[in-house]
């Protein structure tokens, strides 16, 4: 193969390399929201001295907690297949596993930490989908609505995520029946 | 020009007939070669243009549809792999089309990620996304032979290694790295053997030191002294590689290797001085676990390696050995076998790391004088100055006499500068 040749297939490789990688991630993103299992998880407060990040809003979720046994075969830092269920019309961790759940929507989590309240042990999980990205100049307003609507009790402010193969994605932020970002228009 | 050729011309220096010859010589240069500043103006409109689209676009940004927003993602990132593609297959003799479209398409691969993972709101580990953004760039290196792909390239390698490592909060061997480092290295040889291309050579003997360094100090585990000897080797292989490749008209300050291997080396040196050193090793339980360390292999590895390259330096300048030996260069062999003097003696082996130090203080000013260069023989006085404060801190001497030290250090700058430039004048 002359010089040229080479150069135009190492070339081509390393478009088709550059193209896939963002691609792949836009497939997968899509094939989720497209076929994935919808779920709302309801939001908890946040630190409001949490500084402001800029260009998204940092979200904390009420039910990221999980009982488990006191011989748990668990650790901090370790990953968990979380099997998922729906209670009231919103999402809840019904339990842990090792090994990957055959029929179920579950989430591949991290442990973010464990503790020991009485009898029980309890993990605390770290769900990925905390960040909800807007258009910069909104988030702070974003921010400021979505932390002041968390001391509304009339009001329950959810996010909206689809479950596909363990892996979870967020497409909006709704406070009530409305989005985050149709109450900034 | 004008004005030179005619004071050429009036001193009789060169004939009318030559006096033409230039100035129609550079008439022909300038219709030849694009005027510079419509260019520049060019490149600013184009620049303001781009920054104006982008601005209203990110305006409307949340109003637009996700399938919108992803084709938008993509558009810097094909753009980039066109202008790419054009710099490689038609202009190949064009430096500023290569470099300019290579590093246009490096930063538009890391915006078009960052973009997607926003537009989904998809959570991503930096140290993986800095990971996958090297192995996208490293064929550009290779492919488009560019140099600011390749500084890239060790930017984000370095800046991945202190972002995986940081998550453990303790030091580990990162192997992922060292195979990014390794791939890099074929470049980074061919653009060191050719020697031409003397403004990124500069630029890659800074960024490759700082590199590394982290590379290396993301070891040590059990016996962090032992990273010592492999900092100091490490440091030498630099210095060594900087006089290899040092031009005749190159200063030092250009010089990364040499720049930084001789401070690397007495930054070391300065640690080492201290008594904590030689104590805390002195904790340290040594057992046969040592040689089945990381840390060991490589301090073994870059102690041969500067072997190696004083040996090819060296072999070219058999004859004139003792004027291309500088006093750095034997600091990784003295200092080994002071470290070991200091498993068994660690008060000895301060001593003499002090004396080490001061010797090549002295060595050094007396360099500088023989060069006639006073950079050189003020970055002597500046590592005696260094040492004697140094030993401020771990030594009981009263302020007065802390006092009389350091204005007898300053006087000796003065004297010492002004001995210099009068020998100077005396000798022009």
């Amino acid at each position: 193969m002359d010089k040229k040749k080479f150069l135009i297939l190492a070339f081509t490789l390393m478009v088709i390399a550059q193209l896939y990688v963002p691609f792949s991630m836009v497939w997968e993103s899509e094939s989720i929201l497209a076929a994935g299992t919808l779920y709302k998880f309801r939001t908890a407060p946040i630190d409001p001295n949490d500084p402001f990040r800029g260009k998204y809003i940092t979200l904390n979720f009420k039910d990221n907690i999980c009982n488990m046994a006191n011989d748990s075969i668990w650790s901090q830092g370790d990953k968990a297949y979380c099997i998922l269920e729906n209670v009231n019309g919103f999402a809840h961790i019904r339990s842990l596993q090792k090994s990957k759940p055959e029929d179920k929507d579950y989430l591949y989590l991290t442990i973010g930490y464990i503790v020991t309240v009485g009898n029980e042990n309890k993990a605390n999980l770290v769900f990925p989908f905390d960040k909800f990205y807007m258009e910069e100049s909104k988030a702070y307003a974003a921010e400021k609505i979505y932390r002041e609507r968390q001391l509304d009790t009339i009001h329950t402010t959810y996010a909206l995520v689809y479950v596909k193969n363990g892996v979870g994605r967020l497409s909006d932020v709704k406070i009530g029946d409305s989005s985050i970002r149709d109450m900034l228009k | 020009m004008k004005r030179d050729i005619e004071e050429l011309l009036k001193a009789n220096v060169i004939s009318p007939e030559i006096a033409d010859a230039i100035s129609n010589y550079y008439k022909q240069k300038e219709i030849s070669s694009p005027n510079r500043l419509v260019v520049v103006f060019g490149i600013l409109g184009a620049l303001l243009v781009g920054l104006g689209v982008i601005l209203i676009i990110a305006h409307n940004w949340d109003d637009l549809a996700r399938g919108v927003k992803t084709f938008l993602a993509f558009i810097p990132l094909v753009l980039g792999q066109v202008a790419t593609g054009y710099s490689i297959f038609r202009k190949k003799e064009s430096t500023s089309w290569r470099e300019a479209s290579a590093c246009f398409l490096i930063l538009a691969i890391g915006a078009c990620i960052s973009l997607i993972s926003q537009i989904y709101n998809i959570e991503g580990d930096l140290g993986d996304f800095l990971l996958t953004w090297s192995l996208l760039v490293l064929p550009i290196v290779y492919i488009a032979r560019s140099h600011i792909a390749s500084l890239l390239y060790f930017l984000l390698i370095t800046y991945f290694l202190f972002e995986s490592n940081s998550w453990t909060h303790r030091r580990q061997f990162n192997f992922i790295y060292w195979l990014l480092f390794l791939a890099i290295v074929p470049h980074v040889f061919f653009l060191f053997k050719n020697r031409k291309e003397t403004n990124f050579i500069n630029f890659h003997s800074f960024l490759i030191p700082i590199s590394l360094s982290f590379g290396v100090g993301s070891l040590a585990g059990e016996f962090p002294h032992l990273l010592s000897i492999a900092f100091i080797a490490l440091f030498s292989c630099f210095y060594g590689l900087g006089y290899i490749y040092k031009s005749s008209q190159q200063g030092h300050l250009s010089n990364g290797f040499i720049l930084y291997g001789s401070m690397a080396t007495m930054v070391t040196l300065f640690i080492a001085s201290f008594q904590d050193f030689w104590r805390t090793m002195r904790e340290v339980i040594w057992s046969a676990s040592i040689f089945q360390t990381e840390t060991f292999y490589f301090a073994l590895l870059f102690f041969v390696s500067a072997i190696l390259v004083y040996y090819y330096y060296f072999n070219d300048r058999r004859s004139q050995w003792r004027d291309n030996l500088q006093p750095i260069m034997p600091v990784f062999i003295v200092y080994s076998f002071i470290f070991i003097i200091g498993q068994f003696f660690p008060q000895l082996a301060q001593i003499l790391i002090n004396m080490l130090i001061l010797s090549i203080g002295v060595l050094t000013i007396r360099q500088g004088a023989n060069m006639n260069h006073l950079g050189v023989l003020n970055y002597g006085l500046i590592i005696i100055t260094i040492l004697v404060a140094c030993r401020f801190f771990d030594t009981d001497i009263s302020f007065v006499w802390r006092g009389l030290i350091f204005v007898s250090l300053g006087l000796g700058f003065f004297a010492t500068n002004f001995w210099m430039i009068k020998k100077r004048s005396e000798d022009g």
